[in-house]
């Protein structure tokens, strides 16, 4: 097989790239492989990085010379400049550590565990766009100094009681039901005792 | 102080993760579980300053008393030692040697690792062969177990585990697949697979190389959504998406050789022979080479050998081994002759 950019010499290197979530295939030769490598990143050694499955850039003081592009970075830029107005009713800054909520905007990363509630009105649209919800089913601390996580068990339980509904599993639909029933019995009563 | 005989010279022998098959093994290298937690009270990495992350690292490392008893603080690694151990998966390429407190733990088999101020203040990974994430899953959720009765990790009821970055808040589970696909490159419906894989909350990206280049056919899954699902519905999802893509790739594979078998076995065969008589050779070809060989074996063209023997082959000619197994950096030429060299050894060729 010939080289698919000189034409010329026999095609050595299979080249796959992807390019903005497209794959772009080449069959080149060894010359026409490295000229494109050197084009593209003079320091490159070879092998290239190990990529861990982590996503966000590094903070911007903490830089590697040689970051990826990173689509969390990309996409929170995007959020940033549809958010020209931010949420009036949001601060701007975490009164916990100081940090700014411009700073996440350019880099996607937060100060502290304080800035989630900080940021709480900015961070929800977020959220739901980034992961298509805003709230935690997963595991719970074993000792959670915040009691039941009531709000999550009726997430859980709303779509426990869809998923029973649409597979007609009427018994259980009626089990679930009253379980919601008693969970939001005990949210009002917590958000009144809160109040 | 660098542990001795974690960086050997001569051939390092490989983590247990790379020396078992595991179930489809073929077309999967291995998976990983990654956990991120921070604790409670502290600024997030790197917003903390030095003094507050020598902190965050006594607590944790007075704190575990488990099986990742090798401690590495990586600001005392030399590069080559520190580039074998991203190669390894143990520490992440995110950390850097500027952050003095950054340091990994790692068991004996090199498959259960923390990792400590890697985008947050910990994070426990857990590696095994083949297409097992369930496995994955659950060390490092009972790992975590463990640790929560001794730490303190930063916690909100509505969000869950709160994380330096936002696409890891929630559970804080990413996990992550090293596939090779050279049966959908070759059959140029790799681009779709992709396509789909991203639709459905999956990232892709070459397992090595740098930027978007994807090198020898392998690549890197990994789950993006930590909000809203919980650990199980995470992993079955993920094991779901990728057994689809297995199943795609096999069919490929099988498709390509009854089509195309005499074209595939000379490629086959031409690679197998280059990699055990080259004198000089580069990584990309390497990689290349290497995935024609690893393709041979698993469509049985090649059957006097396995993939641990291609795992051996495939880690052992990164730059990072190489120069750990040398004793010394290298560069341009001298590397690609340490690499052919080495390659020669492992196909029976002559080393010299």
């Amino acid at each position: 097989m010939d080289c698919q950019n000189c034409g010329q010499r026999e095609a050595l290197i299979h080249l796959t790239e992807i390019q903005d979530g497209q794959v772009v295939n080449r069959w080149l030769c060894s010359q026409c492989a490295k000229e494109k490598q050197a084009a593209r990143r003079p320091h490159d050694d070879g092998d290239g990085d190990f990529f861990g499955p982590t996503f966000p850039s590094p903070a911007p003081d903490r830089t590697p010379a040689d970051s990826a592009p990173d689509p969390l970075g990309e996409f929170l830029r995007q959020e940033a400049s549809q958010h020209q107005n931010l949420d009036p009713q949001g601060v701007d800054i975490c009164p916990a550590c100081g940090f700014k909520l411009a700073e996440f905007f350019e880099g996607g990363r937060l100060g502290c565990p304080g800035c989630y509630r900080a940021f709480a009105a900015n961070l929800r649209p977020i959220l739901s766009r980034l992961h298509g919800q805003t709230i935690h089913l997963g595991k719970v601390p074993r000792t959670n100094p915040q009691g039941p996580n009531t709000a999550a068990e009726l997430t859980r339980a709303r779509i426990a009681l869809t998923k029973a509904v649409a597979a007609e599993e009427y018994e259980e639909a009626a089990r679930l039901r009253d379980h919601l029933k008693i969970l939001q019995e005990r949210q009002d009563r917590d958000s009144h005792g809160n109040s | 102080m660098e542990t001795p005989d974690l960086f050997p010279k001569g051939e390092a022998p490989l983590p247990r993760w790379l020396q078992d098959e595991g179930p489809a093994g073929l077309i999967v290298l291995g998976v990983s579980a990654h956990l991120h937690r921070n604790l409670a009270g502290f600024h997030f990495f790197p917003h903390a300053k030095d003094a507050e992350c020598a902190t965050v690292l006594a607590e944790i490392r007075e704190k575990v008393d488990g099986p990742e008893a090798r401690w590495i603080t990586l600001a005392d690694l030399a590069k080559p030692a520190r580039k074998f151990l991203q190669e390894r998966q143990v520490i992440g390429s995110w950390v850097h040697s500027d952050v003095p407190s950054a340091a990994v733990a790692m068991n004996e088999d090199g498959s259960q690792i923390l990792r400590v101020l890697d985008q947050n203040h910990l994070q426990v990974v857990n590696l095994q062969s083949g297409f097992a994430p369930e496995k994955a899953t659950a060390a490092v959720m009972a790992r975590e177990s463990d640790l929560e009765q001794k730490l303190f990790f930063a916690y909100q009821e509505d969000l869950g585990y709160l994380t330096t970055f936002v696409n890891s808040v929630g559970t804080g589970l990413h996990l992550a697949a090293m596939v090779h696909l050279p049966g959908l490159v070759l059959a140029e419906e790799i681009d779709k697979i992709i396509n789909a894989l991203q639709q459905l909350g999956l990232r892709v990206r070459g397992l090595f190389g740098t930027h978007q280049t994807v090198r020898g056919s392998l690549f890197q899954v990994t789950s993006t959504i930590t909000l809203g699902r919980d650990e199980d519905e995470i992993t079955n999802d993920f094991k779901y998406h990728l057994g689809r893509v297995i199943a795609h790739e096999q069919s490929a594979r099988e498709q390509l050789h009854a089509r195309d078998k005499h074209w595939l076995e000379d490629l086959v065969h031409r690679s197998y022979a280059i990699l055990g008589a080259a004198r000089l050779i580069t990584a990309q070809e390497t990689f290349d080479r290497l995935s024609h060989v690893r393709l041979g074996v698993g469509l049985g063209i090649l059957p006097q050998h396995d993939t641990v023997f291609l795992n051996r082959l495939l880690f052992g000619q990164l730059t990072g081994h190489l120069q750990v197994s040398c004793g010394e950096s290298l560069k341009g030429s001298s590397q690609a002759r340490a690499r052919a060299s080495f390659l020669r050894q492992c196909l029976g060729g002559s080393g010299d």
